[in-house]
């Protein structure tokens, strides 16, 4: 978890890369480090694949006047390493999933997105937001975007999506900064809610992390590590197979629920730029994430909802739109008449596009019940 | 968006138009983190730069709104003893172009007729 370092007055976050094996995590990683100018530490690795982690540090850009010092993990994708990829993925601010565009990776991706989603459920505090990096997006038959994007949504999965192409560096730092962006909103959150400590990281170096693993471990992963580790690709599983009879798990639980016409409400992974105030808008977002919101929807096809008592959430008939564009240029008119009224000065109200879980997008205002109440 | 690869040829073909181009960044608005960078000089710290500028360009905004001022934030021109660095936004709002040249070899005019050109060629 994000930790204001005292020492050298910097936000220390963790960014950790996750996906199947082969997927490009740790090519990723590394072409992010040439780009930063930054060496990539891996502790071990057998035949190219990585049994610990790959670790990168980068200290850069800024957040409320303090410098973002970034730790960059990738997780080990062997299904034997699965409790070492658990414990690495519970300490992240913000999740890079590296998925493999391939139709048999495809396969793969869904499986691991669903006990990623297990994961998440699970990690205490405000929401760690979640990038997918479709890379491999130069394979010939390179899944389109679209159909991963749906994949995600049918899973419940709200995440930026960024096409890769890791060997080349393509769509590497786009995806790392977005993460930054999700990580620093977690950040401000844990601030809001005073969480965020002011103390040196538990783990200040990749030394200490791997002795941190070695230590919670206590040596049980490292026969299963080293001794003929074998990546097995989902097309080579037998069945019947203890990993086939997970993937089959994992595939049953994410199927699709059935949620009918009733559109998704925005969270805290709407993309950046989709949402006012481009902060503490975001901040928004993260609250009513967490909260149940029954909608509504009246006879003009207008829906709005309540969060728990605490917001109020709206969305005209009209205001959904095919295109991202044409919904992001009602949104910056909508913000310009909010800035105008001086209605952006707290983090009590929010304008956002976010997908509506069918293909579209559609424009919500986000307001505090009391808020509301005096604007009535 | 345009890819870190594009940004980069954007940047080469800005230096191809201004005379003395110290250093050249996309940054994100937000994080202040680069999502494209390009130093012709080893002592200028061009992500240090690119992340107090971010600053800079928020508390700019910060004072639009104070002000009520509806008009949106296209550039910010600052003229140094010895340098111009530009910052110009781009399509979207969440990140601008950051540009630092010498200012004996150029003019605002000319680095923000060339920046303005360039950006106009990148995809949407």
């Amino acid at each position: 978890m994000a930790v204001l370092d005292p020492r050298s007055d910097t936000v220390v976050i963790r960014v950790v890369y996750d996906g199947a094996p082969m997927a490009g995590k740790s090519t990723s990683v590394g072409a992010l480090g040439r780009g930063l100018g930054s060496e990539v530490y891996s502790p071990a690795e057998v035949s190219g694949r990585t049994l610990y982690f790959d670790w990168l540090e980068y200290t850069g850009g800024q957040f409320e006047g303090r410098r973002i010092r970034c730790q960059i993990i990738s997780v080990p994708g062997q299904a034997t390493l699965a409790p070492r990829r658990r414990r690495l993925l519970e300490s992240a601010d913000a999740i890079v999933f590296v998925g493999d565009s391939s139709p048999a990776g495809f396969i793969s991706d869904r499986g691991y997105l669903s006990g990623l989603a297990r994961v998440l459920e699970q990690i205490p505090g405000p929401p760690v937001g979640l990038v997918l990096q479709a890379n491999k997006r130069d394979h010939i038959h390179a899944i389109p975007i679209d159909q991963i994007r749906s994949m995600m949504e049918s899973m419940g999965l709200r995440a930026g999506v960024v096409e890769s192409v890791a060997n080349s560096g393509v769509g590497i730092r786009e995806a790392f900064v977005f993460a930054i962006r999700l990580a620093l909103d977690r950040v401000r959150e844990l601030m809001r809610t005073k969480q965020l400590l002011q103390a040196r990281p538990q783990v200040d170096s990749p030394q200490e992390l791997l002795d941190l693993l070695k230590k919670s471990e206590e040596g049980s992963l490292e026969y299963a590590a080293e001794a003929g580790l074998v990546h097995t690709r989902v097309s080579d599983v037998r069945p019947q197979s203890i990993v086939s009879d997970a993937i089959a798990q994992a595939t049953l639980e994410s199927e699709p629920l059935a949620k009918g016409h009733v559109p998704a409400t925005p969270d805290e992974r709407v993309e950046s730029g989709l949402v006012w105030p481009p902060v503490d808008g975001r901040t928004v977002l993260h609250e009513i994430a967490k909260a149940r919101i029954q909608l509504s929807c009246s006879e003009q096809g207008d829906w709005s909802g309540v969060s728990e008592g605490q917001w109020q959430i709206y969305s005209a008939a009209s205001d959904v739109f095919d295109d991202v564009n044409a919904g992001r240029m009602v949104l910056v008119d909508a913000a310009r008449n909010n800035a105008a009224a001086d209605r952006g000065r707290s983090i009590d109200m929010c304008v956002a596009l976010a997908s509506d879980g069918s293909g579209r997008y559609r424009l919500w205002h986000i307001t505090r019940l009391a808020e509301a109440a005096i604007s009535a | 968006m345009a890819n870190e690869k594009q940004l980069l040829e954007m940047f080469g073909k800005i230096e191809g138009d201004v005379n003395g181009v110290i250093a050249t960044a996309v940054v994100d608005l937000e994080s202040g983190m680069t999502l494209a960078a390009k130093s012709n000089r080893s002592d200028f710290d061009l992500a240090v730069a690119s992340a107090y500028n971010s600053e800079l360009v928020k508390q700019k905004m910060k004072i639009m709104r104070a002000l009520n001022l509806r008009a949106s934030l296209e550039d910010m021109l600052i003229t140094l003893s010895d340098q111009f660095h530009l910052l110009k936004f781009l399509p979207g709002g969440t990140s601008f172009v950051y540009l630092a040249a010498d200012r004996s070899g150029t003019n605002l005019a000319i680095l923000r007729n060339a920046v303005n050109k360039h950006i106009g060629s990148l995809p949407a």
